[in-house]
């Protein structure tokens, strides 16, 4: 799957359901910090990644993802493996 | 598969739920399966419930009724399955509440409550009741799990 394809669906899902501005999603974001995506918010992140992309994250492999960049990069290495 | 070696509906739910009487909306619980992330409980609104509004159980007491199954089917998992102290949950946010029929003291409540998503400490619930056959509520819960 392309990357821009990933960034598509997820940036579609963080305005629509978390009600994120488009202007704030950029890859250096941080998810908590800039974007305050908490664990609330987080949990239908993992919903809609399973629906749209077929996998279950795991929170073990997200310790390192703090930026949105960081997450397009887990995804789109997860969904070409 | 994951089996509990007792029988499940003679469990006294006060000794599972943080809530204490008067603020009890399950009586018992029917069915739990470990493996499908269900549990089934059943709640007869009493002359005495709480959170009546002129003979009716009111939208608070559903939410409860869910909530409190939900606690349920997770204290039941913890002190019989992985045998841990029970946590408890907090209801973060409810999504796609809708009611269709507000229960009347004396009616009789089955509530089924489906785990559909778990990611560390937080958890997406189905809830659904029943009176008479027929589907009166449901809604979509996140849980928050304390750590004390």
């Amino acid at each position: 799957m392309e990357r821009g394809k990933i960034i598509e669906t997820i940036n579609l899902f963080l305005i629509e359901e978390i009600e994120i501005e488009e202007d704030l999603l950029n890859e250096e974001a941080l998810l908590k910090e800039d974007l305050g995506i908490d664990s609330l918010d987080f949990v239908d992140v993992v919903v809609i990644v399973e629906r749209e992309f077929g996998f279950k994250i795991k929170p073990e492999e997200m310790t390192d993802v703090k930026t949105l960049g960081a997450f397009y990069d887990y995804i789109e290495k997860k969904v070409n493996s | 598969m994951t089996k509990l070696n007792f029988d499940i509906t003679r469990l006294n739910v006060q000794d599972l739920l943080p809530q204490r009487v008067p603020f009890i909306f399950v009586d018992s619980v029917l069915a739990l399966d470990p493996d499908q992330k269900n549990c089934v409980t059943q709640f007869l609104i009493k002359k005495d419930t709480l959170l009546m509004d002129q003979g009716y159980l009111s939208e608070g007491g559903l939410v409860e009724n869910i909530a409190q199954t939900c606690a349920l089917y997770l204290g039941i998992y913890n002190k019989y399955i992985l045998h841990k102290e029970i946590q408890i949950g907090f209801i973060g946010a409810i999504k796609k509440f809708a009611i269709f029929e507000l229960p009347k003291q004396g009616d009789l409540l089955s509530t089924n409550i489906q785990i559909t998503t778990e990611f560390g400490d937080m958890k997406i619930v189905n809830g659904t009741i029943k009176c008479a056959g027929r589907d009166i509520a449901h809604g979509e819960f996140k849980i928050a799990i304390g750590n004390e």
